[in-house]
């Protein structure tokens, strides 16, 4: 009966059905660009480099015994790569020389990483490979560009870096990667800089086997200031002495953490707003579409209608258009995403189940009592106060 | 003999906006036996709408007393009420009131539906009693389709599914030309000759005086009319005493019988 009736007003029963599926459908849709956009956002801030700790020796910054300081060696880098929070050590060494290819000279920041530098530092290739553990274990000659080297070195961009072989002060390495440019202002800087294995510069260059410092990237399921206690302890034991100190670069884990939440919170916001608009529009609807109707309430009573008989056909009519209304919303939310996908804007929408059952519920909810309510009223009158309203 | 089918005692109804009031009907008198066929005539505003209305359990009166074979309406709560409008009454409205998303078929079996009949026996019944109405070919015609006289049989049919025992028709030919509307005063003959109830409001001072003449009101043999008075607030007055046996006495105002 409810069917019957809703097919022979479609046009009133589109129209209220079109309240529900636009609301569920921009709750839907809203949530999915936020959790997009969200995801997007936190993907170019992980980019930066995330949760790593730097071991230095020495007590801190500036300490002038700290070049005397000859404990921090490679067997610590070992020792720590062991350790369940840990996701990637990389032992490093530095040293600055000259860059010669060709007739063209530039200085440059010489440093000696293990193979998982790249992967510590979140660092991205442009062409070319990465150093790999065979070429620290053979001490090899084999150099990786930044986009900096490369651009002193090769300036007409036309010949392409990888296999060419440059000298670094006098010892020549053949380029097998360049890196893309890094895109944070962490600890970037102009100078050009060429990545050697670590156990060539300290075998050419500084002919000592001790490291400048140690690169510790953390677990994403571990904290980082847990990570600093357990390397702190680990560290201490291994020395017999504090003569190191960390640097943890927890700041950018707290920015992407407090970029996480305000954009959580953003997402929450609009979802609620959207929820509030689409149930008023649902509201409406109902209201209007059933005050329409109580003359047919009335007509319905006077040859004798129960009050249960009106109230369970409004009942059952609103829940049905609720139901169908939030399906086609759902398809119509799915389908905004299909053509959105289509259209390469640098973010995806991503559904949440969460949004979708909350869309629905509550739109349902306020559809049945906004439904149901003025029902309720007009089935409580007089059948000929009923029957006069038009 | 017991008490009469319908007795009306007193009954006023009395409409209020802002301050002011209006009376609409004021302490009426009627009694109505099992069978009879009766027309309540008055003038437009007399209040005869209101009186049908309250007969047919629409409306509530403001005070007095109203009984059905013994019962006092106001004692029933909705759904006894409701339970009277579907088993013993069936309205007739001037405007047919027809549910215009239904088809004929689909009105007349709506009260049925309240009923709780299956949906084969009110099928049968509905296309019966549209039948009987000379209506048979317009089953499924929406009442936009049909003409006045043809959604009159139809709302007809629709106030007999439930074989309801007293006919109340408000004006039924209000709206329609003469030919229709001596067509459905033929009809509700038949009905009222089957021995229901039958109930006419209407504003045709001449009716069924009119009819006289003519077989079907002349041989409606316990056929009376029901005056209304007119009112004018807080004053009644009469507008057409009939002197001949008054059977319901208001102040002095009246009823006639016409045999």
């Amino acid at each position: 009966m409810a069917l019957s009736s809703m097919n022979a007003h479609r046009l009133r029963a589109f129209l209220t059905m079109l309240g529900i599926i636009i609301g569920v459908a921009s709750v839907v849709c809203v949530v999915a660009l936020g959790s997009g956009s969200q995801e997007r956002v936190l993907a170019n801030i992980n980019s930066l480099g995330t949760n790593t700790l730097e071991i230095f020796p020495g007590k801190d910054f500036g300490d002038t015994r700290s070049a005397k300081i000859k404990t921090l060696v490679v067997a610590d880098a070992r020792a720590l790569a062991q350790q369940p929070y840990v996701a990637a050590v990389a032992p490093t060494v530095s040293t600055s020389s000259t860059l010669r290819f060709g007739a063209i000279e530039a200085s440059a920041q010489i440093s000696g990483v293990g193979e998982q530098y790249f992967q510590v530092k979140g660092t991205q290739l442009a062409e070319g490979g990465f150093l790999d553990a065979d070429s620290v274990r053979s001490y090899a000659q084999d150099a990786v560009i930044d986009d900096n080297a490369r651009k002193a070195l090769f300036p007409d961009g036309t010949t392409s870096p990888v296999g060419q072989v440059i000298l670094v002060g006098r010892v020549p390495c053949r380029v097998v990667g360049v890196t893309r440019q890094q895109q944070s202002g962490f600890g970037s800087s102009a100078n050009p800089t060429v990545y050697l294995p670590y156990t060539t510069v300290q075998a050419r260059f500084l002919g000592d086997r001790s490291l400048r410092s140690v690169s510790v990237r953390v677990n994403d399921t571990t904290s980082t200031d847990a990570a600093e206690q357990a390397v702190t302890r680990l560290l201490t034991e291994r020395h017999n002495a504090k003569d190191f100190f960390i640097l943890n670069t927890d700041d950018i884990r707290r920015t992407i953490q407090s970029t996480t939440q305000i954009l959580t919170l953003l997402v929450a916001a609009i979802a609620v707003i959207s929820l509030i608009v689409g149930g008023i529009g649902v509201m409406n609807i109902m209201l209007v579409s059933v005050s329409e109707r109580i003359s047919e309430i009335g007509v319905r009573m006077a040859v004798g209608a129960r009050q249960t008989d009106i109230l369970q056909q409004f009942l059952i009519e609103a829940v049905l258009v609720c139901l169908i209304g939030g399906t086609l919303g759902i398809g119509l939310a799915v389908g905004f995403g299909a053509v959105f996908n289509v259209f390469d804007v640098g973010f995806r929408l991503i559904y949440s189940t969460t949004s979708v059952v909350v869309a629905i519920v509550s739109s349902t909810i306020i559809g049945v009592a906004f439904g149901y309510m003025p029902a309720r009223n007009a089935s409580k009158l007089d059948p000929v106060v009923a029957l006069s309203r038009e | 003999m017991g008490e009469p089918l319908i007795v009306l005692d007193k009954v006023s109804r009395v409409y209020t906006s802002g301050e002011s009031t209006v009376v609409a009907l004021d302490r009426i008198d009627i009694r109505i036996d099992a069978g009879e066929m009766v027309a309540i005539v008055g003038a437009s505003g007399s209040g005869k709408s209101t009186l049908m209305n309250i007969l047919g359990c629409l409306d509530r009166s403001t005070s007095g007393h109203y009984r059905i074979a013994g019962r006092d309406v106001a004692s029933l709560d909705g759904d006894e009420l409701a339970a009277l409008r579907r088993e013993h009454f069936g309205f007739i409205f001037q405007r047919y009131h027809l549910l215009g998303e239904l088809t004929a078929i689909g009105n007349v079996e709506m009260p049925a539906v309240y009923a709780g009949l299956s949906s084969a026996d009110r099928h049968d019944r509905a296309a019966g009693l549209l039948h009987r109405l000379g209506m048979d070919k317009r089953l499924a015609h929406t009442p936009g389709q049909l003409s006045g006289g043809q959604q009159q049989r139809v709302s007809i049919a629709r106030a007999l599914i439930n074989g309801a025992d007293v006919i109340l028709a408000d004006e039924p030919t209000g709206a329609l030309d003469s030919r229709s509307g001596e067509e459905v005063l033929r009809i509700l003959d038949e009905i009222h000759a089957e021995g229901r109830t039958v109930i006419i409001v209407t504003h045709d001072m001449a009716w069924p005086g009119a009819h006289g003449g003519s077989s079907s009101c002349a041989t409606a043999r316990s056929s009376r009319i029901v005056l209304m008075p007119t009112m004018t607030p807080p004053l009644l007055r009469c507008v057409r005493p009939v002197s001949k046996a008054p059977e319901l006495v208001r102040r002095g105002c009246h009823v006639g019988t016409q045999d």
